[in-house]
């Protein structure tokens, strides 16, 4: 971080464009020093991340939604250029320091995306042994959701509730380098071998169920003292065992990295992992 | 009336007990309300630290006892919906609860760690609770989600699907769909008549007493217990197999593997295709005696054995299978042990469980071991 002296000063609204990513951990070192760094010296973005952490802490202890029809297609079939275009820089000139829907959007896609990907991942791991998980991301890609954000951001917009937002309002994150961060969500119900292998999958996974895991683990944290301690010293036991199980396929993967099997494990093991601190989220 | 509330603490291994004796618990509090109910009513009942029993009764008619509380101060609803809630008096505590109710009750409970039972009500139930036992017998379809606490379900009409972290799971003489997710929860299924079965725990144990249907789809996984299916002596399955370091045995079944699907082929040299041939005639007629007994035994019903199509299907199975275990890997064991500790070596292995064909069944683990045998060894060795 010593380097990060010569680096220049980042205004607002480019904090702003890139906050997607920033809250998702999306961002290289550079980035996030320079973020933090104009975090430190600007409270009304303070104000607003720390708006944003609480939107999605609230949307986490919400009550699991039933849709009453499968709304999947329609998502899915306006993703279907699946890679949407990114805006040219200076499209976002807004002055308001209120939490934007972009924003807002961007908060609820990171639970969304985290748990439809990683759900949608496993089902299909799961529905046949030879089938590669769906869920694909480009090269390089690790680094964030702000696409997918605004895939669902865009959903938001083109619904009936169009005060949402402008449709045509350009979103993203601009500037220089438009192909960076950018997540697929590429319906590949046929595979197309090769173009992800096996570790950027593993990748992919641990960033998926990483987020949904940090912010569930925080509300179930928080719920721990509604139960009586030896059912509390059950749930840490297997949370450890479930650990152990993930540290174990993950060892695995990285002496055998093609392995899909071992994939689906790591992909089991996430899954319980989330599916129980789902349910101490929900008491 | 006396309010003052006992707190019944729960037992291991209630449930059982609860199931034998609804009415037993005793306090001095207790307090009775009646009310009519429509046929096929649905009812819901909440607590959060008091245990509940639910059996039934006459029709028509919603008995509710309450072990401290004003019974029918927690009651509302009527005809066809009501709701029941142990948790009302807050200030003092919470209730336990015994319900009365027609058969065909749909019931839901909402619990945090009470033991709770329903017997006999041939109607569906969910419950949705955090911690203690669970028993339910006599239901059509089972949903349960909870953390902690035995489990045990016996005689359930269409379906199972549960999702827990510890305690251990009993399912017995259960139909339909099975889906059940756990942590460390040990998990036994007996007599399960089912197309569609979906076991996943990480560190608990499986142990699958039932025989397979040839249009069904079979799934079992453990990170690190041990999967032990215990099927028919004439029961016929495609077994894939899979573990990272667990050993795949087999007690007294044959099984016959199988090239993996998508495993490369070898060339052969002149000298190794002697050698395959001899080993192919060897190997038909041990092949063929192997599957004709397991072809009579499961077609015994059939009265078809001694029938032209008969002989052709097992000559086409003891082909096939012949080239099979002599195109690569293969061995014919009737007693296995394979071992998928080699680095790399986790990759599917694919068995013939008696006779050529039947359903897909999907074993793996990640370092737990794969035993697979007759259910009557099983039940001998239990």
């Amino acid at each position: 971080m010593s380097e990060s002296g010569q680096t220049p000063r980042m205004t607002c609204d480019t904090f702003e464009s890139t906050l997607g990513e920033f809250l998702e951990g999306g961002l290289t070192e550079r980035e996030r020093a320079l973020s933090e760094r104009h975090l430190s010296g600007c409270a009304p973005c303070r104000a607003m991340v720390a708006d944003l952490d609480r939107i999605v802490h609230a949307a986490g202890v919400l009550p699991p939604i039933a849709p009453s029809r499968d709304l999947w297609p329609d998502i899915e079939a306006r993703l279907d250029p699946a890679v949407l275009r990114l805006p040219t820089g200076e499209a976002s000139t807004r002055q308001s320091r209120t939490v934007s829907w972009r924003a807002l959007a961007a908060a609820a896609a990171v639970l969304v995306t985290a748990s439809a990907g990683a759900t949608w991942t496993l089902a299909r791991n799961t529905a046949a042994t030879v089938e590669v998980p769906a869920l694909a991301l480009n090269r390089d890609t690790v680094r964030g959701g702000t696409e997918a954000a605004d895939a669902f951001a865009q959903t938001m917009a083109t619904a009936p509730a169009a005060s949402l937002g402008p449709t045509g309002d350009s979103v993203g994150e601009g500037t220089d380098a438009p192909d960076r961060g950018r997540i697929t969500l590429v319906a590949d119900r046929a595979p197309t071998a090769g173009s992800v292998t096996d570790s950027e999958r593993m990748i992919t996974m641990d960033t998926l169920y990483g987020r949904e895991i940090a912010k569930l683990r925080t509300i179930a944290e928080s719920q721990l003292d509604m139960l009586d301690s030896s059912t509390v010293s059950v749930v840490r036991r297997n949370l450890d065992i479930i650990d152990n199980a993930i540290l174990e396929s993950r060892a695995a993967l990285e002496s055998d990295p093609n392995s899909g099997f071992l994939l689906e494990q790591l992909d089991r093991a996430y899954e319980r992992k989330v599916d129980l601190l789902r349910r101490l989220a929900f008491l | 009336m006396n309010r003052s509330v006992k707190y019944v603490p729960f037992t291991v291994g209630l449930a059982a007990a609860l199931l034998a004796a609804p009415w037993s618990v005793s306090a001095q509090s207790r307090s009775d309300t009646t009310l009519s109910i429509d046929a096929s009513a649905t009812v819901e009942i909440s607590s959060r630290g008091g245990d509940i029993r639910v059996r039934t009764g006459a029709d028509g008619r919603l008995a509710v006892r309450s072990d401290g509380g004003e019974a029918r101060s927690l009651v509302s609803g009527s005809g066809r919906a009501f709701r029941i809630d142990g948790s009302r008096d807050r200030l003092r505590g919470d209730v336990d609860l015994s319900v009365e109710l027609p058969r065909g009750t749909v019931v839901l409970i909402r619990s945090h760690s009470g033991d709770i039972s329903v017997a006999g009500t041939d109607a569906d139930v969910e419950v949705r609770s955090t911690s203690g036992d669970i028993a339910v017998t006599n239901a059509r379809q089972l949903r349960v989600a909870t953390v902690a606490g035995d489990i045990i379900a016996r005689t359930i009409s269409d379906g199972v699907r549960i999702s827990t972290t510890s305690g251990d799971i009993v399912l017995e003489n259960v139909t339909g769909d099975v889906d059940v997710a756990g942590t460390s929860s040990d998990i036994t299924l007996r007599d399960v008549t089912s197309r569609r079965v979906q076991i996943q725990v990480v560190s608990g144990d499986v142990r699958w007493t039932s025989g397979f249907d040839d249009s069904g789809r079979y799934e079992f996984n453990s990170h690190s217990g041990e999967v032990r299916l215990q099927v028919p002596a004439n029961a016929r399955a495609l077994l894939d197999v899979q573990s990272f370091s667990g050993e795949v045995s087999t007690t007294d079944l044959p099984l016959i593997l199988l090239p993996s699907p998508g495993a490369a082929q070898r060339d052969t040299t002149a000298a190794e295709q002697r050698e395959r041939d001899r080993e192919r005639s060897r190997l038909r007629d041990s092949v063929r005696r192997v599957l004709q007994d397991s072809m009579r035994r499961s077609d015994t019903s059939r009265n078809s054995r001694d029938s032209a199509s008969w002989e052709r299907n097992l000559e086409r199975s003891v082909s096939q299978l012949v080239e099979s275990v002599l195109s690569g890997v293969a061995e014919s064991l009737s007693s296995l042990s394979l071992s998928f500790s080699d680095a790399g070596n986790s990759r599917a292995r694919r068995f013939q469980l008696g006779a050529a064909g039947g359903p897909l069944v999907s074993v793996s683990t990640f370092s737990g071991n794969i035993v697979v045998g007759s259910a009557d060894t099983g039940s001998r060795r239990r």
